[in-house]
């Protein structure tokens, strides 16, 4: 009984949190009706999308963040004599029920912002939804792992790739078109948040301003964000080759 | 062929040295000193299906780095393994299947479930059927008589207990090979007695490859054939464990204690290793010196009260041959 009350608190304290992230863009868009042409609800949706990627690639992938540990408590000795793909024994345990309730948030959150700008349902709509949103999941999940593969190396917990996971978060919730000309390049091509995010979604609400990208850009999301992972999987194997294990 | 083969095998590890202080960590962070260790250096051996092998060696002489390699933990810096026709670390998964490891100090169980969930869940990952793993359970658990306690989660288990179902684990997919790196370490002598018990059957019945690392003499008196024994990361001895206590002689102490102790002169080969008051401890080689000729000469120079003959034991040997290394 004790878990479910501090659960329902859990909860609950998470809403009020995110509830004051709501309360922000509102105030914000009180004072101005748009920022650099996208209204409440599209930023909105950005927020929504942005949480429930985040949601789901905490619920899969979450447990690397941990690795350091899992390396010095020796757990990760007992992952490499398993006929069995680390990641994929490891994985499984990042599912944690608080998570829901960033992705009810997010969904909600997508949600409204569907209904308020009447967006229809189609089949290019809902291809440019799952566009972003799957290519998220996946860039998300390449940043837990690439935290994971440096812990080979450093033992001790690294945090540079959480400032690009949170960090990322946090400048999605924005459209790229009001990020300096660095940040631009750095979450276009070197952290493709932006690309996922920005193309697809400038495409579903009919931007005009694609930074002088072609319009197809949006569905080359997907293959960006494989091609990221692709290659932060690389640098994952290298470490394992590379793991010291502990001593005794 | 031997089942393991080991040849010219090294591994460096390099070391980061700070000298300790926060100033001397900052500067560690810009310019980090590293220095090369050799935790393995150029050992190599040969293990054949069915041995029982003792792999002993101090404190950081490299026998887990070397189980590790053999295992496919670690990539090694040089030189070849291979393990059943298969080099472990570049066939992990499938080296994987064929051994069975315990490291004592930590564990392949879930902490919070009984023992049954895990078994069932590794049954899974080693892809076995569950009627076979399910036969394998009730076997192991018979054996290594674990029904009182399987369904209770492994956190309220006790040290014994758990080695016993981390054996058990070890076993489900029935490996070639088993490593057990210091399985008794903190037990009471009669968890390791059912312990050592479980493992001899299990090299004579099923003939299981153990290799196994320790620092109890006990464990490697009582179920070791043959002794490899690695200090800063060479071997430095390989042998059956036979010749490993002739190796010094065959030496033997005898105790005697006299009535009434008169000086008289030891034969050759005997030397007084201490006195306490009339209580004399003579060692001998029994080679050159039989016991009962000892004994003989003694007792026609004093009477005597007491005598009792004690084997030197594997400990003392093992510890002659690490002193013995150290000051060449």
């Amino acid at each position: 009984m004790s878990y479910q009350k501090s659960y329902i608190l859990e909860l609950l304290g998470y809403f009020v949190v995110t509830g004051i992230d709501f309360a922000a863009i509102y105030f914000l868009f009180e004072s101005f009706p748009a920022v650099k042409g996208w209204s409440l609800w599209e930023i909105v949706y950005l927020y929504g999308l942005g949480s429930s990627a985040l949601a789901i690639a905490q619920l899969s992938g979450e447990v690397l963040e941990d690795m350091s540990l899992i390396i010095r408590n020796g757990e990760f000795d007992q992952v490499l004599i398993k006929p069995i793909s680390p990641l994929l024994f490891l994985m499984p345990q990042s599912f944690r029920l608080d998570r829901f309730a960033r992705l009810a948030q997010g969904v909600l959150a997508s949600g409204f912002s569907f209904y308020y700008l009447n967006i229809i349902f189609s089949w290019t709509n809902v291809a440019l939804f799952l566009c972003s949103f799957f290519s998220l999941i996946i860039i998300f999940i390449s940043l837990f792992l690439a935290n994971a593969a440096t812990s080979f190396w450093t033992i001790q917990s690294s945090e540079v790739f959480n400032a690009f996971t949170y960090g990322g978060v946090e400048m999605s919730k924005f459209p790229l078109t009001i990020y300096k000309r660095w940040m631009q390049v750095l979450f276009l091509f070197f952290i493709p948040i932006g690309f996922v995010i920005f193309f697809p979604t400038s495409i579903l609400f009919e931007k005009e301003n694609l930074l002088n990208f072609p319009k197809f850009s949006a569905f080359l999301s997907p293959f960006i964000a494989i091609a990221f992972f692709g290659v932060i999987w690389v640098y994952w194997r290298v470490g394992i080759r590379h793991y010291q294990s502990t001593g005794s | 062929m031997p089942l393991i083969r080991v040849e010219n095998l090294k591994k460096e590890f390099r070391v980061h040295k700070t000298s300790g202080g926060m100033m001397n960590s900052v500067k560690g962070l810009f310019f980090s000193r590293g220095e090369v260790v050799n935790a393995v250096d150029d050992i190599s051996f040969g293990i054949e299906k069915g041995e029982f092998v003792g792999y002993l060696g101090p404190n950081g002489a490299g026998k887990s780095t070397s189980i590790k390699m053999l295992t496919g933990i670690l990539v090694p810096t040089s030189g070849d393994i291979v393990v059943g026709g298969i080099t472990p670390y570049r066939d992990r998964k499938l080296n994987s299947k064929n051994i069975g490891v315990v490291f004592g100090q930590r564990t392949q169980l879930w902490w919070d479930l009984p023992p049954i969930d895990s078994y069932k869940l590794l049954g899974k990952i080693y892809r076995r059927p569950s009627k076979e793993i399910q036969l394998k359970i009730e076997f192991l658990t018979e054996l290594l008589e674990l029904q009182e306690f399987i369904k209770s989660p492994v956190r309220k288990l006790s040290l014994g207990q758990k080695m016993r179902c981390e054996l058990a684990a070890a076993l489900l997919h029935s490996p070639e090979i088993l490593y057990l790196d210091e399985p008794t370490i903190g037990l009471d002598v009669v968890a390791k007695d059912s312990i050592r018990a479980f493992l001899t059957r299990l090299n004579e019945t099923e003939k299981t490859t153990i290799i196994l690392t320790t620092h109890d003499m006990g464990d490697v008196e009582k179920l070791c054939k043959r002794v490899i024994v690695i200090d800063s990361g060479k071997i430095i001895h390989d042998s059956s464990i036979e010749r490993l206590r002739n190796r010094f002689g065959n030496h033997r102490v005898l105790e005697v204690e006299y009535d009434e102790f008169s000086e008289f002169s030891l034969p050759e080969n005997v030397t007084t290793v201490k006195n306490i008051g009339n209580r004399f401890f003579y060692q001998f080689d029994s080679d050159k010196i039989k016991a009962p000729e000892l004994i003989k000469r003694i007792l026609e120079h004093n009477s005597i009260s007491d005598l009792s003959l004690v084997d030197v034991d594997i400990e003392e040997v093992i510890r002659k041959i690490y002193h013995e290394k150290r000051t060449v």
